[in-house]
């Protein structure tokens, strides 16, 4: 693929599926002359493995040629842990109190979604799951539970 | 090209550039503020555009192809915008919250970082470029792909200015100060701060639109140009909100299959008909009667006013909005259509299924898209179970998967027997 020229780099968190030109797509990717149907279209495609209002981050790169590519990535496996432990903060007191509790089954979730990410692509699915059981460790929740 | 490039359209009620007193050399004329409009359930239609160079409103609209750059700022009366909204189509137009732009100047080397420490702070979306841009100084960055996301990969320019997006209301100075700090800054970067009017992005790309030819002897043309070959099936498409220019692979595949299938007299149903481009062409081909059905409200105006831009007799496009708790929209009496299609998203078309097909006769068509080479297998097993015949199209990494309806749908995965039931 030749290369491009750069135009602009374009950082923004879009809800899984749920692209559209409105803001905060519209004036970000608009700015730029991108193709906004295009980019809705591509993007929710491409997040439909996603449940929808999942905080997507998106970083977009435009060429000269008005033309564009972009990455996305899922949220921080913190906000996965929070959501599935019904919190809306960490804990405060990790290894010492126990801030809320998790089953293996959503470890086992989010991993598939990072493992989709450009860069957990190539980590083995434990190891994915070993780094979310020690974020889950720092923010004081726990993992209890058997894997169905 | 300016550095400081505001695409508005003057026609839109809610978009305007507001300048705060402090300046910004690019931009000329006045700098007192308007008072804000009030968010208007109106729209003009896209075909209304004024150019950048006007200093007063004026009632003859001048049409232009090209996006109008708001290089000065544009006066806009609210009763020049009543007329113009009275003499012109309204859609139904939700108003958005305005947004505040900030730009912000910075060198290369720390850009990265403080854009990742302002999109923590409270930054809706940020964007990193030249700021050179246009100018002798311009630093040009190749790039074979999209950029990497690990930031020490990312070669940027030396000189860059980052445009922040904030929500209407927050404390932009605040957030910035605290992006900086936590980057190390010593002390806060120079930036400018804009209130950025909801404008019509999609009509602003979407004026780099020209006629296609999507296949042999189908144009798709915009409204504002004339159709390259008078003789051919060409079909006038205003650009607006809802999804459907024709340049979208999945459009194109979508067409070329109905081009390929429909035949004069043949009824048809658009699910997720968006700005209704696959309705109208097929009622081009030859089709006496087509359904569109779509989530989106704007669909149902923007369909219906392109339908009117073809010509086409009234009620021969009937667009219906799919409500949120899932019923069926389209009305009993509309069963048994001859051609299905259906260019949606992967997770609507597997859980509808069996409605999309339910709409079809039997020995009819259908056809559905919106989908990645990589989602075809799932759509293909959801729909085996209504179809047979079914084959794919690909375009670019896209697909369109099709197949005639079958006689009798078996409820579980045995072995077809329907065939010989197939009138």
């Amino acid at each position: 693929m030749a290369a491009k020229q750069v135009s602009a780099i374009i950082r923004l968190v879009v809800n899984a599926g749920q692209a559209k030109p409105a803001p905060p797509v519209g004036p970000a990717l608009g700015q730029h002359r991108l193709n906004l149907m295009a980019f809705c279209k591509d993007f929710n495609a491409r997040t439909q493995h996603i449940k929808s209002e999942v905080p997507m981050s998106v970083m977009v790169t435009a060429y000269k040629d008005n033309s564009f590519e972009f990455v996305v990535k899922s949220p921080s496996t913190s906000y996965f842990l929070k959501k599935a432990a019904g919190l809306q903060s960490g804990g405060g007191n990790p290894g010492h109190k126990v801030a809320g509790v998790v089953t293996p089954k959503h470890i086992y979730e989010i991993a598939k979604i990072k493992q989709a990410d450009p860069d957990c692509q190539y980590m083995p699915l434990e190891s994915i799951c070993k780094s979310i059981m020690g974020t889950a460790r720092s923010m004081g929740i726990e993992v209890k539970g058997e894997l169905v | 090209m300016p550095h400081w490039r505001m695409l508005c359209l003057e026609a839109c009620p809610i978009r305007r550039l507001i300048l705060p007193p402090s300046t910004l050399s690019l931009l000329r004329g006045s700098s007192s503020l308007f008072p804000l409009p009030s968010p208007s359930r109106f729209r003009v239609p896209p075909r209304f555009r004024l150019r950048s160079s006007f200093a007063a409103f004026s009632s003859t609209f001048n049409f232009t192809s090209t996006p109008t750059y708001c290089s000065s700022l544009s006066r806009s009366h609210p009763s020049s915008r009543l007329f113009a909204s009275s003499t012109s189509q309204i859609y139904s137009f939700t108003p958005s919250s305005a947004m505040q732009s900030v730009r912000i100047s910075s060198p290369g080397d720390i850009a990265d970082a403080l854009m990742e420490a302002l999109l923590s702070f409270g930054a809706a979306s940020c964007s990193i470029e030249d700021s050179n841009l246009g100018a002798p100084q311009e630093q040009e960055i190749y790039s074979e792909g999209p950029i990497p996301w690990q930031s020490g990969k990312r070669q940027l320019w030396k000189d860059s200015t980052i445009t922040a997006l904030f929500a209407a209301g927050e404390d932009v100075s605040e957030a910035l100060a605290m992006a900086a700090n936590s980057v190390g800054l010593k002390e806060m970067p120079r930036y400018v701060v804009e209130v950025l009017e909801d404008c019509d992005w999609v009509l602003e790309v979407e004026s780099q639109f020209k006629p296609v030819e999507v296949s042999e002897g189908l144009w798709i043309v915009p409204k504002w140009s004339q159709p390259p070959d008078a003789k051919a099936l060409n079909v006038i498409i205003d650009p607006g909100l809802a999804f459907g220019t024709g340049e979208h692979p999945t459009t194109r595949l979508c067409l070329r299959w109905l081009h390929s299938v429909v035949r004069p007299g043949d009824k048809i149903i658009d699910y997720g008909t968006g700005s209704g481009i696959l309705s109208i062409a097929a009622l081009k081909m030859g089709s006496v009667h087509a359904v569109g059905v779509d989530i989106d409200p704007v669909a149902i105006s923007s369909a219906e006013y392109n339908a009117s831009l073809n010509n086409l007799k009234p009620n021969t496009l009937q667009v219906y909005v799919a409500p949120a708790d899932g019923d069926d929209p389209v009305p009993k009496e509309f069963t048994d259509f001859d051609v299905v299609v259906a260019n949606i998203l992967l997770n609507p078309l597997v859980e509808l299924a069996g409605r999309i097909t339910g709409y079809c006769k039997t020995g009819g068509l259908v056809g559905v898209s919106g989908i990645l080479v990589e989602q075809v297998p799932k759509v293909k097993e959801a729909y085996s179970l209504y179809l047979d015949d079914i084959s794919v199209s690909y375009d670019n990494g896209w697909a369109c998967v099709s197949g005639r309806k079958k006689g009798i749908v078996e409820t579980s995965a045995r072995p077809s027997q329907s065939l010989e039931s197939q009138t």
